[in-house]
């Protein structure tokens, strides 16, 4: 089992639930160890099916949604499933400015996400 | 490298800082004006500054730029939108203008009062064409990892402007009126 430095991780039932650490995900270090932690769950620990919980991320930087897009492809590769919960609204907002809510399935709370799967 | 002319990405009132000159090297100018804005206690806040070419180094303004919008009474909200726009500019600055060259410097000019706050931006590259940026939202880009950063700043900012040669941008946010309940 890796120790993450920037998610903690989860199990409910088959679903991985991942928080993140930080308030800010904003510099490029804290992206980098970030991905590194998010792409380690799916290519070394074989994680298919993950939520990321966003409950206390407050911002994102564009450095970050590229992880995530990246992220979600390595996911959907694996023939995983991926979504995402607890977004607050301006993370929202660049979720919708970018498009990227058709890419990712954001849902409202982790119960909802949950029940998605 | 395309040069293109001032293009006014949304139209704004307000006045445009200067383009550097005041710039200090090394330094950082801070200072508080004695010009005060309508319904705003503090005098506005002024800052200039130079910004190593290396990653992380855009906290050395955002965190003061985040103390100052909140003591001059701007909504979380703006907080959150000034911030990323600020912090991608910076960003951009620093790897795609001076591509992290440590012998140059990004120039950060920031004003903050109670009805205006606009962040400038310069590195010392050879610019770019903000036109020439692929939409990141069609259909065939959505999941490229990288290219957000612009189309970021448009949104969450009042109106965005890049100089001629396309290694500068000012960003300007106006305070919008509170919504009546």
């Amino acid at each position: 089992m890796a120790t993450h430095r920037r998610i903690d991780v989860s199990k409910v039932g088959d679903v991985s639930v991942v928080r993140f650490v930080d308030r800010k995900i904003v510099d490029e270090a804290q992206v980098q160890e970030l991905a590194a932690d998010l792409f380690h769950l799916v290519e070394q620990d074989n994680r298919r099916t993950l939520l990321l919980n966003f409950s206390g991320v407050e911002f994102v930087s564009s450095a970050a949604l590229g992880k995530l897009i990246t992220l979600d492809r390595k996911v959907k590769a694996a023939k995983g499933r991926m979504k995402m919960s607890d977004v607050r609204p301006e993370i929202m907002e660049v979720f919708e400015i970018t498009k990227l809510n058709r890419v990712f399935d954001i849902r409202s709370g982790e119960a909802e996400a949950l029940a998605a799967f | 490298m395309t040069t293109a002319p001032i293009r006014f990405i949304v139209p704004g009132g307000g006045c445009v800082p200067g383009g550097g000159s005041e710039a200090r090297v090394g330094g950082v100018k801070n200072s508080n004006d004695n010009t005060r804005a309508p319904g705003s206690p503090l005098p506005a806040w002024r800052q200039d500054v130079r910004l190593p070419s290396e990653r992380g180094s855009s906290r050395r303004v955002t965190d003061e730029l985040l103390e100052q919008l909140g003591a001059h009474g701007w909504s979380p909200s703006d907080l959150f939108s000034i911030h990323l726009a600020a912090e991608e500019a910076i960003v951009n600055a620093i790897v795609h203008g001076n591509k992290l060259d440590p012998t140059k410097t990004v120039h950060v000019v920031c004003h903050v009062d109670g009805e205006v706050v606009r962040v400038e931006v310069t590195d010392e590259g050879d610019g770019f064409d903000p036109a020439q940026v692929p939409d990141c939202t069609l259909d065939d880009r959505l999941e490229v990892p990288s290219g957000r950063g612009v189309m970021l700043m448009r949104n969450f900012m009042s109106r965005i402007e890049y100089n001629a040669k396309g290694n500068s941008v000012l960003m300007e946010k106006r305070r919008e009126p509170e919504p009546q309940s």
